[in-house]
């Protein structure tokens, strides 16, 4: 069941046509780590930069866009929905109303050892803006 | 017009510069004008939830079923020009979906939505006002309206509309179509400005050309022609100037010398001028002068112009080894500003100068305004030219028998209740071509009056001038079968070059006209060159007449010109009598004919006693 969904939350994404992919690509290049970050994805198109490290599955400490979940990697996903719901998931990468959305939890990241400079923090949302319920108490 | 050519060359620049900035600009305004069905009709549907819900924002996220009937209230807004039609809330600067009309792509109710540009809604955040952004950034949509939701003064949120490009290319092709006329029709209002002004500098030069003197480029009677009416005279004093005896010039060295005297005297007239006057040649050696009254005063006009004078009688010429010098004659007139017209101002400088004439010439005269005695010469031309012109006649008759012999012609312009006298017109007219014209007239009236009646016969004033006129001596030639009853009364108070008139004479004689020899006695006469005229009659001066009984020197001259004329077949004609002891006196030296007041005045022909008849 959850492939199909995973499946079914990928779609969207297989299309990569409608990103813009130097928004994309600038934002992951501007992850900061201490340690050096591999990607990988199945998805060929998402490969747009030499800048990105990409990687072998097994190497790769991030996985763009998964097509199954892995609780040992870091993972950037292909919908609002998906990044909700898995909590591995550091970020998201989806069209929504015609624009590239490109969020990033900042617990998660912190969790990870990660950050984005000033100037990326508009794609950074906490936990609790994720959280509906939550959200209401920041109004 | 090259300041307007300038401003526009300016205005087309900054338009095809900021054609960019007025494309978006119109865009705005057809963009605003096309969303204003939704944005009228979004604006009540939220006036009323805004006022129904007071808690608006809280009342969509909590609630599902407002959130649905919302949504459904919002969703008779979109049709198929729009793409999206949702409403987000801000939390924390962040955007999260609210609302959302769509079936599909639906934004989650407190989704975050990362807007394309943050600096659309800054924009309607800070000025709380819809606005409409072309997304220039996302090829697929067209434009966004954003509308903020404002409740209590704050702005809780945005209504967002995405358009289809379909829709903005629609409106594109609208505004690509005004840009394009309006860009066509800029370059062809500068390609008939550029023609204009074309035309304009070309008219200009062609004026510049047909205005100047090509020897002198000095302005010529055609710009005064044309400019009469633009010329603001009354800011002018006016003075005519006049060559004396330039004709000398011509004659003597030739046109081309002629002409590089006049070049060198305007030149030296012009060096007098200052910017703001004009200088005009008037006619080959005539010069107007329209000197501005600005700075100038009646004095430094006076001044002016006798520098002038002054100037040019210094002035030395040397042609062909032969030096010589001019001088010039000038009429003016200061009190520019009692004139109707630049023409009137001419016409008096132009009499002022005649003035300047009979004075001895190399002076300055200036316009008289008590003269009005004078009739001007274009006035007199025009009575010469109208049935004004009559001649009286005055009987000459024998002294013995007291029979009528012939009438002397005496001509007469009636002006109205005036009758002009000749010695009030001639002086003016000396020099000019209207004495011939007005002895032409003279003629021909009285051909007329001989032609009408056969009986009448009539002696008429012609002068050296007249005689080598050849339109006089063809009127005397075409008339010759008058010629029995016409007597031609040469006048003799100017110095008659005999051996130019003489042929006239001959030719007259030919004709069968008899010649007589006006006022003898006074300044040229010359005995001898009377019998080389051949000569019918004598008319002796009246001033000599008038004194001969009371004048001892006048009693011995018409004794020794009555014995003269006797002895060489000379009739005598004696004028101005008086009283019987003239006619007495005339009778004992043997004088045949007689004139004056004692006999008759001149009259009209009506009024003549006919006893000729």
């Amino acid at each position: 069941m959850k492939k199909i969904i995973y499946i079914f939350l990928i779609l969207p994404v297989l299309a990569m046509s409608g990103f813009d992919m130097v928004k994309v690509n600038n934002a992951l290049l501007s992850i900061k780590s201490s340690s050096s970050l591999k990607y990988y994805s199945s998805n060929k198109n998402i490969n747009i930069t030499k800048k990105l490290n990409f990687t072998s599955l097994e190497e790769a400490n991030i996985v763009i866009f998964p097509e199954k979940n892995d609780n040992k990697k870091m993972l950037i996903v292909g919908s609002y929905q998906e990044l909700r719901m898995n909590k591995n998931s550091i970020g998201a990468v989806y069209l929504k109303k015609g624009r590239t959305q490109i969020i990033f939890v900042d617990e998660r990241l912190k969790n990870n050892g990660l950050s984005l400079p000033v100037v990326f923090q508009k794609y950074v949302i906490t936990e609790c803006q994720l959280n509906l319920v939550c959200l209401l108490t920041l109004l | 017009m090259l300041t307007a050519y300038v401003a526009l060359i300016v205005a087309v620049t900054y338009l095809l510069h900021n054609i960019e900035s007025f494309e978006m600009k119109l865009k705005d305004l057809l963009l605003n004008q096309s969303i204003d069905m939704i944005d009228t009709t979004s604006t009540k549907i939220i006036d009323r939830m805004l006022i129904k819900d007071p808690n608006f924002v809280h009342s969509n996220l909590q609630d599902s079923e407002v959130r649905l009937k919302n949504e459904k209230k919002l969703s008779v807004l979109v049709n198929d020009d729009i793409t999206a039609l949702y409403m987000l809330f801000v939390a924390q600067n962040k955007l999260f979906f609210l609302l959302d009309t769509g079936a599909v792509d639906r934004g989650e109710i407190g989704e975050v939505f990362i807007p394309e540009n943050e600096a659309y809604f800054e924009e309607v955040y800070k000025d709380k006002k819809k606005r409409t952004f072309i997304q220039k950034e996302l090829g697929h949509l067209g434009f966004t309206l954003i509308k903020p939701i404002i409740q209590n003064n704050q702005t809780v949120g945005y209504l967002v509309v995405d358009y289809t490009q379909k829709h903005l290319s629609s409106l594109s092709a609208h505004i690509d179509t005004i840009v394009e006329v309006l860009v066509v029709f800029i370059f062809v209002l500068m390609f008939l400005l550029s023609a204009y002004i074309i035309y304009f500098w070309y008219s200009n030069y062609v004026k510049y050309k047909i205005y100047r003197n090509p020897k002198t480029n000095t302005l010529n009677k055609v710009y005064l022609i044309d400019n009469v009416d633009k010329i603001d005279f009354k800011h002018y004093y006016v003075a005519l100037a006049d060559l004396d005896f330039f004709k000398r010039v011509n004659n003597l060295y030739g046109q081309a010398n002629g002409d590089k005297v006049i070049i060198s005297i305007i030149q030296s007239i012009a060096s007098q001028l200052r910017k703001e006057d004009m200088l005009i040649q008037y006619s080959g050696e005539e010069f107007l002068l329209l000197i501005s009254k600005d700075k100038m005063n009646e004095r430094m006009f006076q001044h002016l112009l006798e520098d002038i004078r002054i100037l040019i009688e210094r002035l030395n010429f040397n042609i062909a080894d032969e030096r010589f010098s001019l001088t010039i004659s000038i009429g003016a007139l200061m009190n520019t500003e009692l004139e109707k017209s630049l023409q009137d101002c001419i016409h008096k400088a132009d009499t002022a100068l005649y003035e300047c004439k009979h004075n001895g010439r190399n002076t300055i005269c200036y316009f008289d305004m008590t003269q009005t005695k004078r009739v001007y010469r274009e006035k007199l031309k025009e009575l010469i030219e109208s049935d004004k012109l009559v001649c009286y006649y005055q009987p000459i008759r024998n002294l013995t028998t007291r029979k009528l012999h012939h009438y002397e012609a005496l001509l007469r312009i009636e002006d109205g209740e005036n009758i002009i006298f000749p010695d009030k017109i001639l002086p003016d007219l000396e020099d000019s071509h209207l004495y011939s014209f007005l002895t032409k007239r003279v003629l021909e009236y009285n051909i007329k009056t001989l032609r009408f009646d056969p009986k009448m016969r009539i002696s008429v004033n012609l002068s050296a001038d007249d005689l080598v006129n050849d339109t006089i001596l063809s009127l005397l030639a075409q008339n010759a079968d008058l010629s029995e009853r016409m007597f031609i009364e040469i006048l003799e108070n100017k110095s008659i070059d005999y051996k130019k008139v003489e042929l006239s004479i001959q030719k007259l004689k030919l004709f069968g006209y008899k010649i007589c020899i006006d006022d003898f006695g006074t300044g040229y006469s010359n005995l001898n060159h009377l019998l080389n005229l051949s000569v019918d009659y004598l008319k002796i001066d009246g001033s000599i007449i008038k004194e001969i009984h009371h004048d001892r020197r006048a009693y011995s001259i018409v004794k020794t010109f009555a014995l003269f004329c006797r002895q060489n077949d000379i009739e005598v004609i004696a004028e101005f009598i008086d009283n019987q002891d003239i006619v007495d006196i005339l009778k004992s030296f043997g004088v045949q004919y007689g004139q004056g007041f004692y006999f008759s005045k001149a009259k009209p022909y009506a009024e003549l006693d006919k006893e000729h008849l």
